[in-house]
């Protein structure tokens, strides 16, 4: 049975209108209008117990409302959602004690007090009995290298330490499932490293669920062997990371430097997608032939200087799926 | 110039964008004349107290609210977030007046005040408790004059008040501090006139009486034509001395940035 | 538990607080002063006009800090928390308490629980009881129980009414100015009710009960005619109180379910 069902929800906002300069100012007295925007869109999904899956897609794509759907913190506007076999915000309370929260920008522990503080009131709010605790706790503090600052006001902690706190915390209460808004943002390359290891090891030996969102690729290779990309609200992709490269794997972008202005480039499977002076960028499509087979069909014809050809790493995969999606609108 | 200018007028389009905000501060400054208005008809009546009459007390209430929207007292708060974020360094670095921008900030502030508050509540308090004229054209000028000198003044204190956070204490509790002190010797709610007299001589020694008391005091004439130049003078000196105090805090706090790097 | 949390929760404010001792301990010092302000402009008053409305200043001393007092213990459960909700909203940090398995309302006003309004509490308690030694009032035990009543539920009054302001920031609107306003009004029961006209008694009596929490009770308590309403109406004030708190609790939560979404 999947953890998490997600049904043609959708969820709607409206925006209070505001207007420019003085006079929209003094016209926004009087006036109360807005428009209803939709942050999700007849979304369809389901997750099972024990995945760890990628949340992402461009900003304003909605990826923080389905969040705080999932967790509870909204009501959606229409569809079915069931996270646990519940609904969230009937049953958020309860959900709450088995799911664990972390948003990237928001903190939730006492600025002043020592990290310790911090989880001794979670401890008690979450009703954690003292062994549990002091398993999870073990556990957290050596995988994550907390010791050294458990007894530091929070204030005191770099971002990175800050988030390690943060996620430990999440955890602390054996939840089922972890939410993780950004985990990693604004985090130093070493800081990200840890993160991703420890959630890593928290997915594959706690069996724990994680969903979480990002902007970094790299979190997603490293933790996540399934993503879901939405966009504008809506579903785009929900598969395998290996899927996904395959299916956009086929089309390449180069970059060819030339020596003198070449003109049209009329080769079957090449589309000039930019130009920069003499430095052109070309999608090839390689249905039939290979992309080197290409480039020797244009080097033929015209003096090239250089060729570049992209890799297909996961980060330019998803650019080449978000610049698809923006040529289709 | 027309930089600084340009500083009030984001100022006062910043307060534009709250809108309902407007009829509730109206309906406030409605209330506090209100309640001020029915004290003084409680214990003076239709007669008069010193010479003071009702009428003379509802319209010394009215400007002393309407004074209370105009003063800069926004900047303390202003200045204080600054200089513990360490964003004044940014502000430093600007090709500008750190303290002119911040004066023509709130001043975009106050003409915000005097166009959405004060002038409304003018003409509600006008309609509603009746006003007395000025006592002459003579006492109408000088309270111009004077209405300037307690803007200023308040910006001084304000800034004053700031600066002195920076080394000493919070500024939260100066703020305090320095409203306990307003509250008696402005003299907004009970004019200096009805203090007894050792109480006076305090307030003459302090600045804060150029806040709310003399303003009014002109308006209505209960200072002779005779003291006027020596009152404005004084409210002068006043000036001169915060802004030499002021400046002597300002240039510390600046090299003591400097010193610790923000 | 809701109370073992609440201690829980104190004890951590307690221990913050703590950390910066001596800004805290100046804070409440710089209160005081304030408030000793509008005690002393009160009493400048009184001394110039010996009595406002045919109350003396012992006895406005006692109205007023009744006022005080109420205000500070029903502030500490309300006002900074209800202040700050509309930024929290703002910047969905309000998010992070709604995925405690706690009533979202206990948690807002516990975790804020301030502190500071010792310094109210000690100006007001003492004038307070300066005021009575001052009336020589001969008061038996249930009067003072009746006094005990009264500050808890004009402490309620006043707790009710800023929670009620508070839950507007859920509904995207500015809540500030609707704060200053309400302390202007609050203004109105610093002096005897019977000062202002008819529809300002009615106001307060009805709309905005702020009469209840000092200006009834101190009638009663100190034999004053009060115009408006019989004797056996003094037992309005508690119940005042718990309407008060009662409505401003479950506006409060239908806010935070509008926040959340449910059906709008």
């Amino acid at each position: 049975m999947s953890i998490i069902s997600v049904d043609g929800l959708t969820r709607t906002y409206r925006q209070y209108r505001r207007f420019p300069g003085v006079m929209g100012s003094i016209r926004s007295l009087f006036t109360r209008e807005y428009t209803e925007e939709t942050a999700v869109r007849e979304l369809t999904f389901s997750i099972q117990e024990g995945e760890a899956v990628g949340y992402l897609g461009p900003n304003g794509a909605g990826k923080s409302t389905m969040i705080k759907m999932m967790s509870g913190i909204l009501v959606p506007s229409s569809g079915e959602l069931h996270v646990l076999g519940q609904v969230p915000h009937q049953a958020r309370k309860e959900n709450s004690m088995q799911i664990g929260v972390v948003f990237g920008q928001r903190s939730q522990l006492w600025w002043d007090l020592p990290v310790k503080d911090s989880f001794d009131l979670h401890k008690y709010i979450y009703k954690i009995p003292d062994a549990t605790f002091e398993k999870n706790l073990t556990f957290c503090l050596e995988m994550l290298a907390i010791k050294d600052f458990i007894e530091k006001p929070v204030r005191q902690l770099s971002l990175g330490q800050r988030m390690r706190v943060e996620i430990a915390m999440a955890l602390l209460h054996d939840p089922k499932i972890l939410f993780l808004d950004e985990p990693t943002i604004g985090l130093d390359v070493m800081a990200k490293d840890q993160i991703r290891q420890f959630l890593r090891t928290v997915n594959r030996e706690k069996k724990v669920t994680i969903v979480l969102t990002t902007h970094d690729m790299k979190d997603i290779e490293e933790i996540c062997p399934r993503m879901i990309v939405v966009n504008k609200g809506e579903l785009v992709y929900d598969g395998s990371v290996a899927k996904l490269r395959e299916k956009l794997g086929n089309e390449r972008q180069v970059v060819i430097e030339f020596r003198e202005e070449p003109g049209i480039i009329d080769v079957q499977g090449v589309t000039l997608l930019q130009e920069e002076g003499l430095r052109k960028t070309f999608l090839f499509t390689r249905n039939e032939s290979s992309v080197f087979e290409l480039v020797s069909q244009i080097a033929a014809k015209h003096y090239v200087e250089d060729v570049s050809i992209e890799h297909t790493d996961i980060e330019s995969v998803i650019r080449r799926l978000y610049q698809q999606l923006a040529a289709n609108q | 110039m027309r930089t600084y200018i340009s500083f009030s007028a984001k100022a006062f389009s910043k307060q534009l964008a709250y809108r309902s905000e407007v009829w509730l501060r109206l309906l406030g400054n409605f209330v506090t004349i209100l309640i001020q208005a029915e004290i003084w008809r409680a214990v003076i009546g239709h007669g008069h107290v010193e010479g003071i009459t009702v009428e003379q007390m509802i319209t010394y209430s009215i400007i002393n609210t309407l004074l209370m929207s105009l003063l800069l007292h926004g900047i303390s708060g202003k200045v204080d977030e600054s200089l513990k974020s360490g964003s004044i360094a940014s502000e430093l670095i600007k090709p500008i007046s750190y303290p002119l921008f911040l004066l023509f900030d709130e001043l975009g502030n106050t003409i915000y005040q005097l166009l959405f508050t004060v002038f409304p509540t003018f003409i509600i308090a006008l309609f509603f408790f009746g006003m007395v004229p000025p006592a002459s054209l003579t006492h109408f000028l000088v309270f111009l004059i004077a209405l300037l000198i307690a803007l200023i003044i308040s910006f001084l204190i304000g800034y004053l008040i700031s600066l002195l956070a920076f080394w000493f204490m919070n500024h939260f509790a100066l703020s305090w501090m320095l409203r306990g002190f307003i509250t008696i010797f402005s003299g907004t709610f009970l004019p200096i006139w009805f203090f007894p007299s050792s109480w006076v001589t305090v307030a003459n020694l302090l600045p804060f009486q150029y806040m709310g008391y003399i303003p009014a005091a002109i308006y209505l004439g209960s200072i002779p034509v005779q003291e006027l130049f020596m009152i404005i003078v004084a409210g002068g000196g006043w000036i001169v001395g915060l802004l030499i105090l002021v400046q002597l805090l300002w240039t510390r706090a600046v090299r003591r940035l400097v010193v610790q790097g923000g | 538990m809701t109370f073992r949390l609440f201690g829980k929760l104190v004890r951590l404010l307690l221990k913050e607080r703590m950390e910066y001792r001596g800004d805290f301990i100046l804070s409440i010092f710089s209160q005081i002063v304030a408030y000793a302000g509008d005690y002393i402009v009160i009493w400048l008053f009184i001394k110039k006009f010996n009595t406002i409305a045919g109350w003396t200043w012992p006895e406005i001393a006692f109205l007023y800090s009744l006022g005080l007092i109420t205000y500070a213990l029903g502030a500490s459960f309300s006002f900074v928390q209800m202040r700050e909700l509309e930024n929290q909203v703002k910047k969905g940090t309000f998010d992070s308490l709604l995925i405690k398995p706690v009533n979202p309302y206990f948690y807002v006003i516990s975790r804020g629980f301030n502190l500071a309004y010792i310094a109210h509490i000690s100006i007001s308690g003492c004038v307070l009881i300066w005021a009575m030694i001052e009336l020589n009032m001969n008061w038996t035990i249930s009067d003072y129980l009746y006094l005990i009543l009264v500050i808890i539920s004009g402490a309620m009054i006043q707790a009710g009414i800023l929670t009620v302001i508070g839950a507007f920031s859920f509904i995207w609107v500015r809540t500030n100015f609707m704060f200053t306003l309400f302390f202007r009004l609050k203004d109105f029961i610093s002096y005897p009710l019977p000062i202002f006209g008819t529809f300002i008694q009615i106001l307060l009596t009805v709309v905005i009960p702020l009469a209840f929490v000092n200006y009834y009770p101190a009638s009663y308590l100190m034999s004053h005619d009060t115009v408006m309403l019989p004797i056996w109406a003094k037992w309005f004030v508690p119940l005042v109180g718990l309407l008060c708190y009662w409505a401003g609790y479950r506006f409060w939560m239908f806010g935070a379910n509008k926040y959340q979404g449910a059906g709008g």
